[in-house]
């Protein structure tokens, strides 16, 4: 398929983040979809903004495993109970000590860094915004203990390598992985009649369940309140969910729990006997299982409520605040017809953005819209990996400052699991706009851009009246300002 | 504790604060008002039973003898408050505090989401709605509003003139000059942009305006730009946390009680900032819901129905615990699981709005709320 050169660029911003200065500009965008998702996953970066013009991949000791993080997280709580308990210290010491031992030993800056970067240098630009969008969907937010360090291990291993199954099987990642079960509390769900209730109750120690993951299935992850659920079956919900999640923070049972991570369930601390949900018999007297959960998630999956739900905000998400009715309903008619497998539901996506841009435009995330500032422009502001807490450039700043900056820090920021909002009246006012034209500025003034505003409108085919608009600005940092805040580029 | 009215001695906050205009039409404006009102946003479903625990119903240690502080403030025989908040306390003890306890949104679906938008819309389908009913209020007495949070609150929406601040932090680009916003201006045809950097070059231009935002400062900002007679009229201040599914606590470093003492802050905060205007000020807390009246497996509570108010401020004068209280035995509760709601939400924000407006409390309840059938409690708060 050929279309026009300025179409395509619009679609790669609607869909990506653009071109950078170097990167050749397709003919065929679906050709070029289709050889990006196939590419297994992979970072580039840059080492060190002394050095932004080498772009490289990003080395391989930034790869935890799940064990890995899971054992950061233990010394970290280890370390955090060692300078609670030193009596000699105050508690302005406490926090200093903690806080320089967060900055050289948890992973959370550099995961949030590298995930930037690849947004800005790697060429997979589709899969990421697909990657994004699923991510905001099963939000888990990296500003808890537990949860910051886990958070790339969701992103990476529930969400990312489920983009090319079935929603079934993410749905099932996302929910049992374990960043997931930490966020929304599960690892503190426990079934009423348990052996570990008991237990406890021997101890005089209270514990049973905890509604707080059973409720978002429902509601934020899959059917939503549209279906007509009851609180009995929130309730049932989360007795099938009860044994699932080992806290990072157990210290008894460390060692078989780095072990079991992969499967974070304990029969244990699970509900005995039968569940009735939804016209489903789960479990058994041993109590409810593995298989339990799996089936109750392959139902919800599977319901028409779900399908709705996630047709409408994928097209709300990459089409407009309000996508035509008839591309929704064709993109639910590929789910329905593939049974939710995600990349003919994505491609369909995908073909209905393509063919509504003419009648609607999408407003920018911020960080979606900085990402691909900072990629077309080729300017370096974002740390490289060697510069991660160093503070060692005046004017540049982290990852982590600019995406909270905005208002939209995947990594921190955000305590709730609904996700970042997708439409626009969310993200428009004064303080966005603000930070919009700030960080404009500062991509003329310190971000090294490879080239001229001018240039990258004329590459961009943006109108001859907005590029006259540029001209008038004598300072070249401000006609970075006036390209990167003109209607083009705050759309798409 | 029985179902009966009391009236006795008792308080309440992330970020983000909303507040109604400096504009140049103020003094032409005959709906032109000197009292103030904010709003904090108490995000997650606030435990109405561990900040103003009913000490006098029997049922109460039955239900959660471990989130029930040794260490209270003794509000009167029947309520104690959280020893987190001893500037509130202090408030209710000078009559410049109300709690309406059993109070809430005639929403029982317990979605954090569905209830935070009902609670802004001000009715009861969610997303029925688009503006929110401060919004719709300051449309009707047509004075602007400004919002110290990165977006506009739902809550707010519903009036054009309504800004957002929230100082912005770039090294590097710390100052737009105003030749930049105004080449802008004249020639970019976007209008949200433009009509955004109209606000932000004002915002530039205010005195009082510096670079903080941790919450406390901003509600001080808040207070004393409300403090300007020709200042802003509505304060809105958001704050996050209050969904304490797990490890609720009792003690001074517990979760609820660093939030508690976080809202108390704010509280203090606004009154130095207001000084004298403190006297003519309600703020007054919103939240989605309340909590289980039972702890949960993990010491912690979960969605619930009714909640506790929290209001502070000079306009107050009784210093009053206002509740038809539902009692805690199980057969009473909602649902055999939640606090009871007796005193519907709409009517104590009907009757702040009465208060700082002087709009009847007929036509706030069908023009604002769309429901002539909320009860009218102002003699309760305001005498």
């Amino acid at each position: 398929m050929s279309i026009q050169r300025e179409k395509i660029v619009r679609f790669a911003r609607k869909v990506g983040f653009g071109f950078r200065p170097d990167e050749d500009f397709p003919s065929d965008p679906f050709n070029w979809i289709d050889s990006q998702l196939a590419e297994p996953r992979y970072y580039r970066g840059i080492a060190s903004l002394a050095s932004p013009t080498i772009v490289s991949e990003w080395p391989s000791s930034f790869n935890l495993t799940l064990k890995d993080r899971f054992n950061i997280a233990w010394d970290h709580r280890t370390k955090i109970r060692e300078l609670e308990g030193d009596k000699s210290l105050s508690a302005d010491m406490i926090k200093t000590k903690r806080r320089e031992y967060e900055l050289n030993h948890l992973p959370n800056w550099h995961d949030e860094t590298r995930f930037y970067h690849r947004a800005i240098y790697a060429k997979d630009q589709v899969r990421q915004r697909l990657l994004h969008f699923w991510i905001n969907h099963f939000f888990v937010s990296g500003d808890g203990p537990g949860s910051n360090v886990l958070l790339a291990d969701h992103i990476e291993r529930a969400i990312e390598d489920s983009l090319d199954g079935s929603f079934t099987q993410m749905l099932y990642n996302a929910v049992t992985s374990p960043a997931m079960l930490k966020y929304l509390d599960n690892t503190e769900n426990i079934g009423e009649n348990s052996k570990k209730a008991k237990i406890d109750r021997s101890k005089n120690k209270f514990s049973g369940l905890n509604d707080n993951l059973a409720r978002e299935v429902l509601e934020l992850h899959t059917v939503s309140p549209s279906m007509g659920y009851t609180e009995n079956d929130i309730r049932a919900m989360a007795k099938i969910l009860s044994g699932w999640g080992l806290s990072p923070n157990d210290t008894k049972r460390r060692g078989s729990a780095v072990e079991n991570w992969y499967s974070p369930f304990e029969k244990d601390k699970a509900q005995r006997g039968f569940v009735e949900i939804f016209g489903m018999k789960l479990g058994s007297q041993f109590g409810t299982s593995e298989k339990g959960l799996a089936d109750v998630l392959k139902y919800l999956s599977e319901h028409e409520s779900s399908r709705d739900h996630l047709c409408l905000k994928l097209c709300i998400h990459f089409i407009s605040d309000k996508p035509p009715k008839e591309a929704v309903d064709r993109v639910k008619s590929v789910w329905s017809e593939t049974n939710g497998d995600l990349p003919s539901v994505h491609k369909q996506v995908l073909v209905e953005t393509l063919g509504s841009m003419d009648t609607h435009s999408k407003f920018l995330w911020p960080m979606t819209w900085a990402m691909q500032a900072l990629r077309q422009s080729g300017a370096s502001l974002i740390d490289g990996w060697d510069d991660v807490n160093n503070n060692s450039h005046p004017f540049v700043s982290s990852a982590n400052r600019f995406s909270r900056e905005f208002g939209q820090g995947f990594f921190t920021q955000r305590k709730q699991p609904d996700g970042f909002p997708l439409v626009s009246e969310d993200w428009i006012s004064p303080a966005h706009f603000e930070r919009r034209l700030k960080f404009s500025l500062l991509i003329g003034r310190h971000g090294k851009p490879m080239l001229s505003a001018l240039d990258l409108a004329e590459k961009l085919r943006i109108p001859d009246d907005d590029k006259s608009l540029i001209k008038r600005f004598l300072v070249p940092a401000e006609q970075w300002v006036a390209l990167l805040c003109s209607r083009q580029l705050l759309e798409a | 504790m029985d179902r009966r009215d009391f009236l006795t001695l008792s308080s309440s906050l992330m970020v983000g604060a909303c507040m109604a205009s400096t504009t140049s039409y103020v003094h032409a404006n005959p709906n032109h008002t000197q009292k103030r009102l904010a709003i904090v946003f108490l995000e997650g479903g606030m435990d109405g039973l561990a900040a103003v625990p009913p000490l006098g119903d029997k049922y109460l240690f039955d239900h959660r003898s471990d989130l029930i502080g040794h260490e209270l403030f003794e509000l009167n025989r029947e309520f104690g408050l959280s020893k987190a908040m001893p500037n509130f306390y202090d408030m209710m003890r000078r009559g410049n505090g109300a709690i309406v306890h059993a109070s809430g949104f005639p929403y029982t679906k317990r979605s954090h989401f569905e209830g935070q938008n009902v609670i802004q819309t001000g009715v009861k389908t969610p997303f029925a709605e688009k503006t929110g009913w401060v919004g719709r209020t300051l449309s009707q007495v047509n004075l602007g509003g400004r919002a110290l949070s990165l977006s506009k609150p739902l809550l707010l929406r519903g009036y054009d003139d309504v800004d957002t601040i929230y100082p912005a932090q770039m090294k590097g680009a710390k100052y737009l000059q105003p030749e930049l916003m105004d080449m802008i201006l004249a020639g970019s045809e976007y209008s949200p942009l433009k009509e955004s950097i109209v606000k932000i070059k004002e915002l530039t231009q205010e005195s009082n305006f510096n670079l903080s935002r941790d919450p406390e400062t901003l509600a001080f900002q808040a207070g004393q730009a409300m403090a300007d007679d020709n200042g802003p009229v509505v304060s809105f201040v958001r704050v996050g946390g209050f969904d304490t599914h797990a490890q609720q606590g009792v003690d001074k470093t517990s979760v609820q009680n660093q939030k508690l003492a976080e809202l108390d802050s704010i509280f203090s905060a606004f009154e130095s900032g207001l000084a004298k205007k403190w006297q003519d000020t309600i703020v007054l807390t919103i939240t989605e819901f309340g909590r289980t009246v039972k702890m949960n497996g993990s010491y912690g509570t979960d969605h619930g129905f009714g909640s506790a108010t929290i209001m502070a401020g000079g306009l107050l004068k009784s210093g009053a615990v206002v509740s038809d209280w539902p009692s805690l035995k199980k057969s009473r509760l909602f649902d055999s699981r939640d606090l009871n709601v007796t005193i519907d939400s709409r009517s104590i924000w009907c009757a702040s709005l009465s208060e700082v407006f002087n709009i009847n409390h007929e036509t706030l309840s069908e023009e604002v709320f769309f429901d002539n059938t909320i009860p009218n409690i102002s003699r309760y708060l305001f005498g």
